[in-house]
């Protein structure tokens, strides 16, 4: 059904998208684009049990979102098919402009979010001043993650990408400048996050009939780019305090049933490090990102990185990808069950290949391989999963 | 009853002739400002920096306005291939990164070269690329410079 609206709406938006033009009226200029995928999967094995109330094997597509390839037969829409419009006013000749996006995701029954409502002010040609809803500029394709026509992979490498947030409001400045023969640009930011029943701790720890809240308060951070020819690197910095509130209930993994709400965890610190190494060398695509997440007050770390090697013939662009994610616990009995030192551990393997049908519209398919490497106790352990997806993105 | 060699002529006189046609087909491209401007010199690495919006300005400090030609136009294509080795749709998948996260404003559109020429003498710091048939008083062809990086870009006769 939700698959049905969001096709409606995907033919609608072909007409608006012939219509889709910048108009100008008394020195204000207005434009209209979006963007969308339609994604299909097929679960093609993997480990068989019930985690947290998913059917499994089970494949995470969106932690975010909760969006989740489970092990139902035939193919699996939801998880990777979603829309998004984009508004924007430019005043003054383009140097102030407001700017918001709206996606609606089948994972989310077809509902809108606002993941973009910004004012931005153009200071002088380096720097910019913004202010509004924004994403969180942790990793290389945050800003991009739901444009699947600027990604080479039909989802991004979850065991990296996976967050509880990837939104803030707050204030951020821009600055872009040239050195020699390189290009930089640096972004400082902060602001405050508060996620309402939170897709990450469904699939990720409280089950998928459970709502637990997340809130990340006073972020700061920053990222910096630097490209050269073919080359370019990312770091990032962001620190916040971090507060998770289940309020109606968590996954028992012995009865697999819903305990009482555990309330209110306590508030903690983190600090995120961020490094992407890229090289885009004549027909070769390498794309290396790490992350390193350190929790002092909680006694745990995160771990993840990804390394993709691709390249492109004419329109077609095949990649390989290898990621993996680990969450190391320091002192026994943090997280539920986990032994010392051997915690949540996952590997994907990624073979995917993408073909630019226009210079507006792509077609994807992908094939994962997901090995679970967790300890023995750690909960949600889902297990291995194969799995193989299609999809069609396109801008307009 | 056809000759051998009659079967073998007849196709390569034809695919010689798709030859030359699509050779005809290949508009030379020149990169132009409004008849106003002054008289600019860029490198091949300063155009595709300021279309792809890697630089928001012109060196002289003008803010620049890059004007596309319309996806249908093969125009856009050969002027990718040639100044940036990337295909439009590589372009594009880049501007959509820059563009739906507030990092940079899309170039305008133009419908067709006449139109980019109107663009440009409307829109100030406006740059765009029009085939080499279509320049008139209206517009001033940017000089493209020859330099060791330019030299590395395939297709060096760009424009100049």
């Amino acid at each position: 059904m939700v698959i049905k609206k969001l096709l409606y709406a995907m033919l609608l938006l072909h007409v608006f998208a012939t219509t889709c033009h910048a108009d100008e009226d008394g020195g204000i200029e207005y434009s209209g684009s979006g963007f969308m995928t339609l994604g299909a999967g097929k679960m093609l094995g993997g480990t068989q049990n019930n985690v947290g109330g998913y059917n499994c094997p089970c494949f995470i597509a969106d932690y975010a979102q909760a969006a989740m390839y489970d092990g139902r037969s035939g193919l699996q829409f939801n998880p990777d098919t979603r829309l998004g419009l984009q508004g924007n006013a430019y005043f003054d000749n383009r140097r102030f402009s407001i700017a918001t996006q709206v996606v609606a995701r089948a994972a989310s029954n077809g509902a809108a979010d606002m993941e973009w409502f910004y004012g931005s002010y153009k200071l002088n040609d380096k720097i910019t001043l913004q202010a509004g809803r924004k994403r969180l500029p942790m990793f290389y394709y945050s800003d991009a993650q739901d444009i699947g026509f600027a990604l080479p992979w039909t989802h991004l490498p979850t065991g990296l990408y996976g967050w509880q947030v990837v939104n803030y409001n707050g204030i951020n400045m821009q600055y872009q400048d040239q050195f020699g023969d390189w290009q930089a640009s640096a972004n400082l930011l902060a602001g405050n996050e508060n996620r309402k029943n939170s897709g990450y701790w469904k699939v990720n720890g409280n089950g998928r009939q459970s709502v637990t809240n997340t809130q990340w308060t006073n972020i700061i951070g920053g990222d910096l780019s630097l490209v050269k020819d073919w080359f370019e690197t990312r770091l990032v910095y962001i620190q916040s305090n971090t507060q998770d509130n289940n309020i109606s209930g968590a996954w028992n993994y012995t009865t697999l049933t819903y305990d009482p709400p555990a309330g209110s965890a306590p508030v903690a610190k983190q600090q995120i490090y961020g490094l992407t190494l890229r090289a885009d060398y004549q027909n070769w695509l390498l794309h290396n990102e790490f992350i390193y997440i350190n929790h002092p007050g909680l006694t745990y770390s995160d771990f993840a990185q990804v390394v993709s090697v691709g390249y492109r013939h004419g329109k077609w662009l095949p990649m390989a990808m290898w990621g993996h994610y680990r969450g190391t616990v320091i002192t026994t009995g943090v997280l539920p069950g986990a032994p010392a030192s051997t915690a949540n551990s996952q590997q994907t393997i990624a073979l995917s290949v993408r073909y630019d049908l226009t210079m507006s519209s792509d077609l994807k398919l992908q094939y994962d391989s997901t090995s679970d490497h967790s300890g023995a106790g750690f909960m949600p352990n889902y297990g291995n999963s194969r799995l193989l997806t299609l999809a069609y993105d396109k801008i307009f | 009853m056809v000759r051998f060699n009659q079967l073998l002529i007849r196709p390569c006189c034809a695919i010689a002739a798709l030859l030359l046609l699509s050779q005809s087909l290949h508009a030379e491209v020149v990169v132009v400002t409004g008849a106003k401007r002054q008289n600019l010199a860029l490198s091949k690495k300063q155009v595709c920096d300021l279309f792809l919006g890697k630089v928001a300005s012109f060196p002289d400090g003008v803010n620049a306005a890059p004007i596309d030609q319309p996806e249908s136009n093969p125009l856009r294509e050969e002027f990718y291939t040639n100044v940036a080795n990337k295909s439009a749709a590589q372009v594009k998948a880049g501007w959509a990164k820059l563009f739906f996260t507030g990092r940079g404003v899309l170039p305008r559109e133009g419908t067709d070269s006449d139109d980019i020429k109107r663009l440009l003498n409307l829109i100030p710091g406006g740059i765009g690329y029009i085939e080499r048939s279509s320049l008139d008083s209206s517009v001033k062809m940017i000089q493209i410079v020859q330099t060791a990086r330019i030299n590395d870009i395939k297709g060096a006769d760009f424009g100049d």
